[in-house]
């Protein structure tokens, strides 16, 4: 007996973190995934995801307690009733979806002169208000692969949320004058002891919120060679002049930094306190810092949100004008004040992710909720919009951790009847501009 | 006299019924405009729209206006830029700074804007690939690779910024001769200027190597200048419309003499008797206007400099294997002695070149100043007694070392249409956007500039007000702009170049440093022309 | 006893982040402890505990984590984590995620 079978493989783009994989093979049986290459257990459980069970299939409306089942048609047009009705609705996600998706996103709340925020105001945004402040001495990830003698991790363990970053960027990758890793070192910074720190040559540990007054002191130590007077308990001081021993004798050094610094103390301050010692560290040898972005096109929705308003997040056009002010305009903030009258998600999921305290308020809301797969708040919805998996059932563009733009390939054909977000999103805004 | 056009372009007799008749007695109608140098899209405009939030809400527009978003000063968003290019009259537009790796950002942006058509120059001073085929002297080669790099960028010409100082940077250092070596590449940024001119002519690109020189910003820099168009004069002219050999790009920040800060003086003579008496060299102004802008260039190492003399904001942002950049905010003060002497140093240079065919007017928007300056700029060129009106307000020292007021040649209309349509177009290779003849594209320009039977330099309010708002913006026989409202959408065409190389040779080369020393693959580095707003290429897609 | 909440991610949160977040209220409901402070609050691996902050309260099972510094719970992110975390409105939109001092107790 012979048995044929029909394999292809394609190149994928992996859909999930902010490293943005490029490189993925999935190897396709009969138009099925047989195999997957390159891609660490996130990315694989996210292309696998396309065959599980547990999706949104159903275009779904609230009806009492039920949810009944609606055309495509009805869907879109009970969404365009929604967000017509609404006094002032917030479109909240975007950074799991293509920048196709987004840029439709603001259109839409242009037009109803809503908010358009996405999940970096309770991410990176911190660091987008320091880069607004001072600015960024960055680069893109192949220098720290070619050039870096120094990495420094702070905040962030890359182990846990983006597993091929040392492997394929930094402190495992081979690059023209760096060719192993016995020629670069790496400092961990954290507030415990994460599998990362384990691998580190230098691990300093430093008290919960403390990261602004270790960074000013590095910066001091850096500056004028030894402590300031009044030290900082929060950290062992001699740690932190090996550091700066090692900082000082690199070629060209980077600082990764995550939540760990962004989400932290005094917020903003930690990352203009970082960049200010970037600055600095310039004056002796080459510098950067990277944030080290979650979501895989987190970076794509600040780019186009940027260059469609001019502000990277948290968006209100509620004049008319784009209008950005975080701590005003940004999700919680809004949701908190009972700014708002409808929520519409849209690759994200605000109720399994934001504060208790802000979750508590979008009750009695209006909730529209697109989403290829069930969440906190698809559970909540009086909508729910099933769409495709962007990078896995359908294309578009992603913005890499470091802004370079890479394509997102549709992998396989969906075996379900579904539009991708940049569709259905399509569908929404021109209902509306029709009904205005 | 009629102007009559039909399907796009001007005709001797129109065919169709009912034509739109547009009266335009006692206005000025003119081609459509050209700006062959000015950063309005992709990844260093986005991060000056970063780090300036408060400059966005210097200007708002279409506030009502269904789904467009207008804000931006130094930055405006991709709708208000083709919005207020159009209003300007112009037709073509040029993003001068594109990095290879980051050209699908620069191409998303650019499907953005509407009206214009457009073009962009790719970032290859510093790039590895480049460096490395000239060490090894793998001289035909490097003609593959160039035209396969545009083509995977679809972008249309060589730009060379601070050629192997963004290596330098990369290192943290910076290059101050270019004869010096650059850091592990054992060649020298003449190499590169050389090597590119030449392999720019061999390859009929339709324009020149477009020249940001090494020290540009700095005192005593026009040395350098001269001494970079000095290493391409035996390549000869170039074939086709567009004879020169090399550009130099916003020349006003390349022409100055001094040591220091203090003893900083205008290079202008010197540069313009070089350019006077060569014909290899066309350049664009650069010049500056008294504001505040957000600065932006591959020249990282230079953005350093600035960041450090103003000691406010900075990004910097280097792309792997390719190219510094760096973004600075900057106000030039009319009472600051170096703004001042810039400010006439870029005056001084159109005045004194004699041909207006070798120049183009720009601000190398945002650097200089914003673009819609432009008739500000014209009104200079076109009326002295405006002239010394500013120089009443500028710096006391520097009032007294400049010899703009000793200049006193006054461009007539005629060389103004030139310096901002006919002579960038050309440099551009896209001459017959740019003419009123019959079959040529219909782009026109329809300005209200008072009284044609008078000197129009006379009135400068009057000029500028004119000038800053067309009548009527007509893009390919289309009214796009009536009176700054826009009447109907329309996308313009990109120009790209180059082509695929069918060699074994080509494709080991560039699989390696794929495979070696960039983070993404070679098939994501490569723009689709589906990712393009019309894309036209001006060469053959495939060679043999 | 109080401590500092710090919550932080990882590769089994990461895999159920995306369509299996059902099963995260399951498989992620523990938190880490230094061996010291589980004495001090007298539970051992696999006790249930409570974690407190002003009206909220969610209840975890104790994991014993010797590299973890004193006086720091240390909890996998997930929606039920999140009860937790308070609106601070002085952080400019960010949510106070890690670095919270909240009250932890042994269930009896
Ligand atoms: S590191 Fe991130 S992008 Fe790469 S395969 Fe893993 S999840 Fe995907
Ligand atoms: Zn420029």
């Amino acid at each position: 007996m012979k048995i044929i079978v029909n394999r292809i493989i394609v190149k994928a783009t992996c859909p999930y973190c902010g490293c943005l994989c490029d490189d993925v093979e999935v190897t396709l049986e009969d138009g099925e995934i047989y195999s997957i290459k390159n891609a660490c257990p996130l990315g694989r459980m996210k292309i696998n995801s396309a065959t599980s069970n547990v999706r949104n299939l159903k275009y779904l409306i609230k009806s009492g307690n039920d949810k009944i089942e609606v055309t495509v048609d009805e869907a879109v047009e009970e969404t365009a009733n929604l967000l017509l009705s609404a006094d002032k609705p917030i479109l909240y996600g975007w950074s799991n979806t293509s920048c196709e998706a987004q840029r439709l996103g603001l259109k839409i709340a242009k037009i109803l002169r809503g908010v358009w925020d996405n999940t970096t105001s309770v991410c990176h945004g911190t660091a987008a208000i320091a880069t607004a402040e001072s600015g960024i001495p960055s680069a893109t990830l192949g220098e720290v692969k070619n050039r870096a003698d120094l990495i420094i991790y702070w905040g962030s363990n890359p182990l846990e949320a983006h597993p091929r970053h040392f492997k394929r960027y930094s402190y495992y990758s081979k690059g023209r004058f760096v060719s192993n890793n016995a020629r670069r070192k790496m400092i961990v910074i954290d507030v415990r002891e994460t599998s990362a720190a384990r691998l580190a040559d230098k691990f300093i540990q430093v008290k919960p919120n403390s990261d602004y007054k270790v960074i000013s002191t590095l910066h001091h130590i850096i500056k004028f060679g030894e402590p300031p007077e009044r030290k900082a308990a929060e950290v062992n001081i001699n740690d932190l002049m090996e550091a700066a021993k090692l900082i000082k004798e690199a070629k060209f050094g980077v600082v990764f930094f995550g939540l760990g610094l962004t989400m932290t103390g005094y917020g903003y301050c930690n990352l203009d306190a970082l960049y200010s010692l970037i600055r600095e560290l310039n004056r002796f040898s080459k510098w950067v810092t990277i944030p080290m972005r979650g979501h895989y096109n987190v970076t794509g929705a600040n780019i186009v949100a940027s260059y469609m308003t001019g502000f990277p997040f948290a968006v209100d056009f509620s004049t008319g004008k784009p209008y950005y002010n975080p701590g005003e305009t940004t999700i919680i903030d809004l949701l908190y004040h009972n700014e708002c009258d409808l929520l519409m998600s849209v690759a994200a999921d605000p109720l399994g992710t934001l504060p208790g305290e802000v979750v508590s308020k979008t009750i009695g809301m209006k909730i529209i909720a697109q989403d290829p797969f069930p969440t906190p708040t698809t559970e909540a919805a009086d909508i729910v919009l099933p769409t495709l998996i962007c990078g896995v059932e359908t294309g578009g563009t992603a913005y890499r951790m470091d802004g370079v733009p890479i394509p997102l390939k549709p992998i396989l054909k969906s075996r379900l009847n579904l539009l991708s977000d940049e569709e259905l999103l399509k569908k929404i805004l021109e209902r509306i501009s029709w009904r205005r | 006299m009629d102007i009559l056009i039909e399907n796009g372009v001007f005709v001797e007799r129109i065919k169709g019924r009912d034509p739109i008749v547009i009266n335009a007695e006692r206005k000025v109608i003119l081609p459509g405009g050209v700006d062959l140098h000015s950063h309005f899209a992709g990844s260093k405009v986005t991060l000056g729209r970063l780090l300036r939030p408060e400059e966005h809400r210097l200007r708002h527009q279409f506030g009502n206006s269904g789904n467009h978003i207008g804000t931006g000063w130094a930055t405006p968003t991709p709708f208000l830029c083709g919005y207020l290019y159009s209003k300007l009259g112009y037709a073509k537009i040029v993003e001068p700074a594109v990095p290879p790796l980051k050209a699908r950002h620069t191409h998303e942006e650019m499907r953005g804007i509407p009206y214009m058509d457009k073009m962009s120059l790719l970032l290859l001073g510093n790039s590895w690939i480049i460096m490395d085929l000239i060490a090894q002297k793998r001289l035909k080669l490097l003609e593959k690779y160039v035209l396969w790099v545009l083509w995977a960028s679809k972008t249309y010409g060589i730009k060379l910024v601070a050629p192997g100082s963004g290596e330098a940077w990369a290192w943290g250092k910076s290059i101050t001769h270019i004869d010096d070596e650059i850091p592990n590449f054992s060649i020298t940024p003449k190499d590169i200027i050389y090597n590119l001119a030449r392999v720019n002519k061999e390859i009929g690109l339709k324009t020149p190597v477009h020249l940001h020189t090494n020290n540009l910003g700095s005192p005593g820099n026009y040395q350098t200048t001269i001494d970079s168009l000095k290493t391409v004069e035996n390549l000869g002219l170039r074939d086709g419309d567009s004879p020169f050999i090399i550009h130099l790009v916003h020349a006003q920040f390349s022409s100055y003499k001094g040591d220091s800060w203090k003893t900083f003086s205008s290079g202008s003579e010197e540069v313009a008797a070089y350019i006077n008496s060569n014909s290899h060299v066309s350049f664009d102004l650069g010049q500056i206007i008294f504001s505040n802008t957000t600065t932006m260039t591959a020249d990282g190492a230079w953005q350093y400099n600035l960041y450090r003399l103003t000691g406010g904001k900075w990004i910097n942002n280097d792309v792997e294997n390719e190219t510094a950049s760096g973004i600075v905010p900057y106000t030039f003060k009319r009472k600051n002695y170096v703004n001042a002497i810039q400010w006439a140093v870029g005056l001084e240079l159109a005045l004194l070149v004699k041909d207006p065919w070798k120049l183009a007017v720009t601000t190398d928007h945002p650097n200089g100043g914003v673009f819609t300056s432009y008739p500000v700029i014209i009104a200079w060129l076109m009326n002295k007694k405006f002239r010394e009106r500013t120089i009443e307000k500028i710096n006391s020292k520097a009032k007294h070392i400049i010899i703009l007021p000793s200049i006193d040649r006054e461009y007539t209309l005629f060389e103004t249409v030139i310096v901002t349509r006919s002579a960038p177009a050309r440099i551009m290779g896209v001459k017959d956007g740019a003419t009123i003849g019959i079959g040529k594209e219909a782009n026109l320009a329809i300005y209200d500039l008072g009284d044609p039977e008078r000197d129009l330099g006379e009135n400068p309010v009057k000029l500028i007000k004119g000038l800053s708002s067309a009548n009527y913006n007509i893009k390919n026989g289309l009214i796009v702009m009536k009176n700054g409202v826009p009447v109907q959408d329309f996308n313009g065409v990109t120009y790209y170049s180059g082509g695929v190389n069918e060699s074994e040779e080509l494709t080991e080369l560039v699989d390696y440093y794929f495979k070696e020393y960039y983070t993404v693959e070679k098939e994501n580095y490569i723009v689709q022309k589906g990712e393009v707003m019309h894309p036209v290429n001006v060469l053959e897609e495939v060679f043999k | 006893m109080k401590a500092i909440l710090i919550t932080a991610r990882s590769i089994r949160q990461g895999e159920l982040i995306e369509g299996l977040k059902h099963l995260m209220s399951t498989e992620l409901n523990f938190c880490d402890l230094n061996p010291e402070d589980m004495l001090k609050i007298d539970v051992k691996n696999g006790d249930k505990v409570v974690l407190r902050r002003d009206n909220s309260e969610i209840f975890l099972k104790a994991r014993c984590n010797p590299t973890l510094p004193l006086g720091l719970v240390y909890v996998i992110v997930h929606p039920e984590v999140n009860k937790l975390i308070p609106y601070n409105k002085s952080l400019r939109g960010m949510m106070p995620g890690k670095g919270l001092e909240i009250e932890i107790e042994k269930i009896p």
